[in-house]
Parts: structure tokens; sequence; C-alpha cells
């Protein structure tokens, strides 16, 4: 029941409390989700200087937007616009601007998936190129982090890489 | 409880409600309490917890519909959040804001926020809180940061949620009535 736009919602005093009021319990609120692009530069890597409490070095993350994330969410905008319109909704507040790089994150990537050797870690089955008895079945071998919550996907290739590690055994490949 | 209590109950609300209508039209019915006298805060000095309870109340202020800030003692609610807080920073922070927010108005008006008429704290309001949405000045991110704690703290109270917003949840329904879908 908190009313979200007592956040938002500019000014104080009477009419600040008012408008709080009115829009309470009629007050909605649309977000879009889109995929980043992977791209090259987008990235994380050992940080070559700086190093933990433990003298292990951190991690340094490499990210920026590019040209398709932001007409996307322009995009996203204009349309979540036009349908509040034409619902008739009065609409308070847009903001136009993506969240900050890395202040939504799910932890994924760094032995992407592939077919070549060259330029992935794992194959299509999550097992590494390398090392043919070892299989990666979180979340490291994503190529982008799509838009939505990454665990539904995550079992279902790690069930997929378990069927492939069964028939693989009794075929005596592995 | 039986259905001929609820019907007493809501008897009685009816004709409170009803006679209050009457009697005072117009009229702000809960008006705020008086500021409370210095005392200091399990965090907050005695100045700088009445600073934050008069500013709370200039932000969500009484009217007739219900109490203010001040009814709903959020300067106290957020003087306990600091009180309990394991960061030192964020502490000291409040204390900077609300100093400075009070130097401010002594600057300004020659007298401190509690000393201040009405008025002069109604422009001192206005001044502070003119770029909310793009604070530059530090006063005017402190006004940001003390309105949420605020109405944090307005909204999750009893007088917030029942009194102004008139949330009719968590109540005993004695009868469900349920709906007729044959229609």
């Amino acid at each position: 029941m908190f009313p979200e736009d007592a956040l938002k919602l500019a000014g104080f005093g009477q009419s600040y409390k008012k408008k709080v009021r009115d829009h309470a319990g009629a007050f909605l609120y649309m977000y879009g989700l889109g995929e980043v692009l992977s791209r090259y530069e987008n990235k994380v890597e050992l940080d070559p200087e700086v190093k933990d409490s433990l003298g292990i070095p951190v991690l340094r993350f490499s990210y920026q937007y590019g040209d398709n994330e932001k007409k996307m969410c322009a995009d996203m905008v204009t349309s979540m616009q036009e349908a509040f319109e034409a619902s008739g909704l009065e609409i308070t507040r847009v903001d136009r601007d993506p969240l900050i790089e890395g202040s939504s994150v799910h932890e994924l990537g760094t032995a992407r998936m592939g077919t070549d050797p060259k330029t992935s870690v794992v194959n299509p089955f999550q097992q590494t190129h390398d090392v043919k008895n070892l299989f990666v079945v979180d979340g490291a071998s994503f190529v982008s982090a799509a838009c939505q919550n990454p665990t539904w996907t995550i079992m279902a290739l790690c069930w997929r890489s378990c069927d492939y590690m069964g028939e693989e055994l009794r075929r005596g490949n592995l | 409880m039986s259905g001929d209590e609820i019907t007493r109950r809501e008897a009685i609300i009816a004709a409170a409600v009803a006679a209050s209508a009457a009697a005072l039209p117009n009229v702000a019915l809960a008006q705020a309490p008086k500021p409370p006298a210095l005392t200091a805060g399990q965090f907050l000095s005695a100045r700088e917890l009445a600073v934050l309870d008069e500013i709370a109340e200039l932000i969500i202020p009484a009217d007739a519909q219900s109490g203010g800030a001040r009814a709903a003692q959020c300067a106290a609610f957020i003087d306990a959040r600091l009180a309990e807080s394991i960061d030192p920073l964020w502490r000291q922070s409040w204390k900077d804001d609300l100093s400075e927010i009070d130097e401010l108005c002594e600057q300004t008006f020659g007298k401190g926020l509690l000393e201040a008429a009405p008025a002069q704290r109604q422009t001192l309001m206005e001044q502070i809180a003119r770029n909310e949405n793009n604070p530059s000045a530090n006063v005017e991110s402190s006004f940001s940061t003390i309105k949420w704690w605020v109405a944090e703290a307005y909204y999750t109270s009893t007088i917030g949620i029942h009194d102004e917003l008139q949330y009719q949840g968590n109540v005993y329904i004695g009868d469900f009535i349920g709906t007729d879908i044959s229609r």
C-alpha cells in the first residue's frame, strides 16, 4: 500500500501531500527491459595493478551501452508513453535514461559458448574445448545476459549438458 | 465476532464521521501538535532533532484529512534508524546536512530554522527544494534525502497509511459475502 510516487513526486507541503493522496492506490509504473548486445569491447578481466587485501587481482569491468541499446531505450520510452496516453492515464514522470551501466547485474559470462576454440571457452554442451572432462554448467557460458533473470536458462542448459554427458559416457567418449 | 457487533461498530464510526463533519466544516481537524520540547534523540542532538522535526512537518504538514509528519513522529523514526546504523559516514552526513540547512536559514534571515517566522521557513524550503530532481548544491541534495526518508516514515505510519491514505486493509472480515458469478 506504500504510495511509491511519494518518493518521486517533486515538491513539499500541502500540494505535495494532496498529490500523493490523489494518486494513492491508482499509481502504476512501467519500465522496459532489453538485451545489451555482446560486443568485444565489453569485457571483464583481471586488473593488472589493483589487488585485494589477500593480494589477489580484483576484477576490472569494461562496459558501455552502444547505439543499439540507446536507441532501444528511446523506443521503449516512446512506446510506453503511447500506451499510457492511449489508456487515458495521467503521466506524472518520465525517466528517459537507462540505468547506469552495471547497476543491474546478473553474474554471467567469462567462459563463453561457441563452436570455435579460438573465440570461445566451451562448446554448445558447455564442455570446455581444452579439457574434455570439464563441463561448466553455471551462467559462465552465456555470451550475453539477455534481458531477464537467467536461472531457468542456466538450469535448462545444465540439463542439456547432463544428457549429453551421460550419452558420451555411455559411448566411452569421456 | 457476531454480525451485530460489526453493525454497531460501523454505526458508531458513521455517526462520529457525520458529527465531526457537521460540527467543523472546512476546518483543519488534525492540527499539527506543538513542537516538542528540545530533547536529544537517540543519535541526533536536541537541536538537530528539532530541526529535522520542523523540516518534516513542512514537507508533510497536518491538514483537514490527517496529521502530518510531526504527529507521525517521523523525526524520531529517522533518529532511531540513525542510532542503529553501523555506517558512521551516513550518520554524520545527517548531522552535517541538518546543521547546514539551519545555518543557511541563519545567514538568510538572521535566525535559525526554529526561530524563523513561518513565512521565512517556507521561503527557505522553496530555496532548497527548487532543484529537487537535479540537485547540485549540498543543501539541495540534503533536502532530497530528508524528503525521501520523511515520506518513507510518514506513509508507513498509522497516521500516513490509515488516516491520510484511508487504507482499509488489515481488518477483520466477519463474513465472506462472496461474488455472484451466475450473472
